[in-house]
């Protein structure tokens, strides 16, 4: 009995330590956005002015265009995720179904694409994109990142549709759902918590991206929301309040997309389709 | 309604040859079985016949129209899955409605959310809720239509799987092995019901089975395969009273008919544990070697008296069945010298006699049989004389 409570709560402090420290930046941001600038260097309050929380908002009545960042960073993160899920299903469903020669030379080198650093191929890709005018443009940014990060997508739709028995799509060619069809009507459908787990890091990659947005973009108007909040860092001052109070701003969108994505991420779509 | 001509199909799988030559014929209203071993090809054969799978060599035609590169919903044709295959993410009413719904299908339903959509428009006209209504009382799903497949029972998601393949009126039903995830109670109620269907659409049928009492009960022809090879096909009866070879007449009965070695000399026949007969009505095999395969059915053979001329025989299993009882046996060996004994063969072979014979293990007695129900085979190929 005794050994069973410490064991329990062992746990619990174990989870507890394990939530503090997963949630410490964030309380960290919240606590910084609100305290004012003279407060942070006067030591600090643990718990925040909350009676302040809708100053937060302040942010976009500066002279920052965050709104305009903002609308960037989505046309990038869902650029990034709308065309790298349109391949990603495509290249998926053919690596899950059909035998080809070089399939898994394939496989392998879609893999290979992730061993390599992002800051490597800055480079190279700079001057590609030079060449073929995509630079300070969001079609470069979107291209850019869907590269690197297509072939994660790739793998986890492949293995969702590997786990689709072969006879529900035999049982659709039968009942004459064309070719496209039964990856349309069928075979996503039954992917679709894969595939919105894949397009969670999908949005996540192109909302967070700062490497290749810093690189390519040159036109302030154009930065995305990344790039504009490490623009606040000033040689001589750093509005810390402002930043923190944007960083929070710019998580919001993400947490949003994150959540509503959540409810397709439901795992045993596929039971009882087959015996068992 | 289609006549089914196959013209040497044959099917490699890399350099695997899984069907061999596969040529016959299947009429209108016909139920073929396709019955074999596991392995044997029949399931590939039934995909072939559906356009799941593409024919390697030969040719099949659907009434001399050739059929091997037709698409499988032009085929006109219902599958039934072992597996029974239902669509997880949709209704029980919508898996029933799916082959009608793809018949209106337009490129645009490819785009996200427009497929759903119409389907959803698709199964509140009128004319499809009374098609669905009308299918789901005969297979009795009218309490589970709007159901998804995880929530059924084994039986239940089978019925489905029928009233699927049902609501299309196809001209061809190929059923892959139906009932074989099914418990012993729900397998016999559902070969009724499968029975009862062919009877009410009158339609052919192709049904895929390893398991010969489905084949012999629910068949009106059978084909039955080895190897990708066919053994023989005929109706069950036919198959039943004349194996063409000695696979055929193992594989079918149970248990299977008694196949013993004997060698011939004019009318005299020697069984390998020394005793011999003549053979009093002078059927005897059209054959010039003098070592053949002699078959006879359990139940035609017969428990003589102790005082009367018959093999001898010790009892090694009994197995009372109540109305009957299986009785497995060795010939005993006839012969005084040991030369005859190491010759003698030690396999079982069987009896069925009345459940009210009192027979232990260790009995021995004294068989025979009539001529006229004996079947004879060729040792080396195997084949019937």
């Amino acid at each position: 009995m005794k050994k069973r409570f410490f064991s329990k709560s062992f746990r619990w402090v174990f989870v507890l330590l394990l939530s503090l420290f997963a949630v410490f930046p964030v309380y960290w941001m919240f606590n910084t956005s609100l305290t004012p600038v003279e407060g942070l260097f006067g030591g600090q309050n643990l718990i925040p002015p909350l009676g302040n929380i809708l100053d937060i908002f302040n942010v976009f009545s500066t002279d920052v265009p965050i709104w305009r960042w903002l609308k960037n960073s989505a046309i990038v993160a869902f650029g990034t995720t709308f065309s790298s899920l349109a391949m990603a299903i495509l290249a998926g469903y053919g690596l899950s179904r059909y035998r080809f020669y070089g399939k898994g030379v394939l496989g392998f080198a879609l893999f290979a694409t992730q061993m390599l650093p992002e800051a490597l191929l800055i480079v190279p890709m700079y001057a590609l994109f030079m060449s073929l005018g995509l630079l300070d443009g969001f079609l470069g940014l979107i291209l850019a990142n869907t590269a690197f990060v297509m072939p994660v997508a790739v793998w986890i739709v492949k293995s969702a549709m590997d786990s689709v028995p072969f006879e529900i799509e035999e049982a659709a060619r039968i009942d004459g759902t064309p070719r496209l069809g039964v990856l349309t009507q069928i075979m996503i459908p039954l992917a679709a918590p894969s595939i919105a787990a894949a397009s969670v890091i999908l949005f996540f990659d192109g909302w967070n991206d700062f490497l290749f947005a810093s690189t390519f973009i040159t036109t302030p108007e154009k930065w995305l929301a990344s790039v504009g909040l490490a623009s606040f860092i000033g040689e001589f001052v750093t509005p810390l309040a402002t930043v923190f109070s944007a960083a929070i701003v710019f998580t919001i969108p993400a947490i949003v997309f994150f959540l509503l994505m959540q409810k397709q991420i439901v795992s045993g779509l596929t039971s009882g389709s087959v015996k068992g | 309604m289609p006549k089914i001509v196959f013209d040497k199909v044959n099917k490699y799988f890399g350099d695997v040859h899984v069907i061999k030559d596969f040529t016959g014929e299947i009429d209108d209203k016909e139920f073929l079985v396709l019955l074999g071993p596991s392995g044997c090809g029949k399931s590939t054969m039934l995909r072939m016949i559906a356009g799941l799978i593409d024919v390697t060599e030969g040719s099949i035609y659907f009434d001399d129209e050739l059929m091997n590169d037709i698409e499988p919903k032009k085929r006109n044709v219902a599958f039934v899955f072992q597996s029974y295959a239902l669509y997880p993410h949709l209704t029980v009413k919508a898996n029933i409605a799916y082959p009608l719904l793809m018949d209106q299908f337009r490129w645009w339903w490819h785009l996200p959310f427009i497929g759903n959509l119409k389907r959803r428009i698709y199964l509140r006209r009128p004319e499809v809720l009374k098609r669905i209504e009308e299918i789901a009382e005969t297979m009795e799903l009218t309490q589970l239509l709007n159901r998804r497949p995880k929530t059924l029972s084994g039986g239940q998601r089978q019925r489905v799987a029928l009233a699927r393949a049902l609501v299309r009126n196809p001209s061809l039903y190929l059923l892959d092995e139906p009932l074989s995830n099914l418990d012993a109670k729900l397998r016999a109620h559902m070969r009724v019901e499968i029975s009862n269907l062919y009877s009410r659409v009158q339609k052919t049928f192709i049904y895929v089975t390893h398991d010969q009492i489905e084949a012999m009960t629910m068949g009106t022809k059978i084909v039955l395969m080895d190897k990708g090879e066919i053994q023989q096909q005929g109706t069950p009866q036919e198959i039943y009273n004349n194996p063409a070879n000695v696979f055929v007449a193992s594989f079918i009965g149970s248990p299977p008919m008694n196949l013993l070695n004997v060698e011939i000399n004019q009318s005299r026949i020697t069984f390998s544990n020394g005793f011999s007969l003549e053979n009093s009505n002078g059927a005897m095999p059209d054959t010039d070697k003098d070592k053949v395969i002699l078959g006879i059915r359990p139940e035609k053979l017969i428990k003589l008296r102790d005082s009367e001329v018959g093999i001898p025989v010790t009892v090694k299993i009994v197995e009372r069945l109540g109305s009957e009882s299986l009785v497995a046996f060795e010939l005993k060996n006839a012969m005084k010298d040991s030369s005859a004994s190491e010759s003698s063969e030690k396999r079982l072979f069987f009896i069925k006699l009345g459940g009210d014979e009192s027979i232990n293990i260790g009995d021995e007695l004294k068989i025979g049989f009539n001529f006229a129900n004996v079947r004879w085979f060729d040792v080396q190929k195997g084949n019937r004389i």
